[in-house]
């Protein structure tokens, strides 16, 4: 059986400011660490897209290969899923991107996110709207903020297809589409780079810490753009799990958001236990940068 | 005022829905959505209030204790 390959991407830029949170190197390297070690564990291959900052840190672990692939990227830090679309632009269909603080545990895991013959694989949807009335504030709030300066064949898609539960988590991320693929990397780039030389908007993501463009050209974007061509999709979790026990049942985890970082000492303890060797590696390491 | 709208005591649909609309009050972009249906689905004996200071804190807000963004186990 053909081995599954999973994909980091570590962009060292949006590492230094995000959320407010200081020492975001050393945390994600703890991070990046287990999911490396967990990966292996599954018996998966694992590789590394980074940039030359990004190589001296995260290179001490045991990836199969490491790409500097991200030292031209030039788009605002605070699109943070950049260093995701160029791994993605430069890997073969059936590579799955995982998130540095995703944990594939067990081999069932593993399957759940290995594509077959589906187009697109994803985490789990996310639900935007509950109902007409109340709009979910994190999804509307950067719509409304890309809808006001850019209009693009993208944001014309997203319009044209946005609906009530209307995007994807990107914990994990696949492709075995390649017109897809090319499509949606095609749209992120094209929008993201005209935003990026749109100086009001970069005011306004400058004044407000917490906007997150990305929420909608990657997420929202790859919904849209799967309802167009009516793509077959595969998910980690189904529409009516309950998620929070299908992850332990399987073997599935993702640490959300800044959370991530006020859980470092048990992700060291769980690699001191599972993988001294590396967690004495890393623990070197994390002292020479 | 939408802060208003939360009371001790809503559970399900009506506390997810306030607690949107309060955290958009105070110009707080939501957590993941899967934070909120957490917090409203898995925890019935927490309240609206409860649920939107956990919320709120956890995104350096302030209003209260700690909350969790983890999906499975580490």
């Amino acid at each position: 059986m053909k081995k599954t390959t999973l994909i980091h991407s570590a962009w060292t830029e949006p590492m230094h400011s995000r959320w407010h949170v200081s020492n975001q190197i050393q945390g994600n390297l703890w991070l990046f660490a287990l999911s490396v070690h967990y990966a292996k564990s599954v018996g998966a291959d694992i590789i590394l897209h980074t940039d030359s900052a990004g190589e001296k840190i995260f290179g001490v672990l045991p990836y199969d290969n490491i790409h500097i692939t991200l030292d031209k990227l030039d788009l605002h830090c605070r699109f943070w899923a950049a260093g995701k679309m160029v791994a993605h632009e430069n890997s073969p269909l059936g590579y799955i991107h995982i998130d540095g603080d995703v944990f594939i545990k067990t081999t069932q895991a593993l399957e759940a996110i290995t594509l077959k013959n589906e187009d697109v694989v994803f985490q789990s949807r996310e639900y935007i709207c509950f109902d007409s009335k109340y709009e979910s504030t994190f999804y509307k709030y950067n719509l409304d903020l890309l809808r006001r300066h850019v209009d693009n064949d993208t944001m014309r898609l997203i319009k044209q297809y946005e609906s009530r539960d209307n995007a994807y988590n990107t914990g994990v991320f696949g492709f075995g589409n390649e017109n897809l693929k090319r499509e949606f990397l095609g749209g992120y780039w094209d929008t993201a780079n005209k935003l990026c030389r749109n100086q009001s908007f970069i005011d306004e993501v400058n004044a407000y810490q917490d906007t997150c463009p990305d929420i909608i050209l990657e997420q929202m974007h790859l919904y849209c753009l799967c309802r167009k061509h009516n793509a077959k999709t595969k998910s980690v979790f189904q529409e009516h799990d309950n998620i929070f026990e299908k992850a332990k049942e399987i073997g599935y985890t993702h640490i959300i958001g800044k959370e991530k970082y006020s859980h470092i000492d048990e992700v060291k303890a769980r690699l001191r236990e599972l993988n001294p060797q590396l967690y004495s590696k890393v623990s070197d390491h994390i002292k020479t940068i | 005022m939408a802060l208003e709208q939360i009371n001790n005591g809503d559970t399900g649909l009506d506390a997810r829905n306030k607690i949107n609309s309060a955290l958009a009050f105070i110009g707080l972009i939501a957590p993941t959505q899967m934070i909120v249906e957490y917090y409203v689905n898995g925890n019935t004996g927490q309240t609206a209030v409860e649920i939107f200071n956990m919320l709120t804190a956890a995104y350096g807000y302030g209003y209260g204790y700690g909350t969790t963004g983890i999906i499975g186990t580490i």
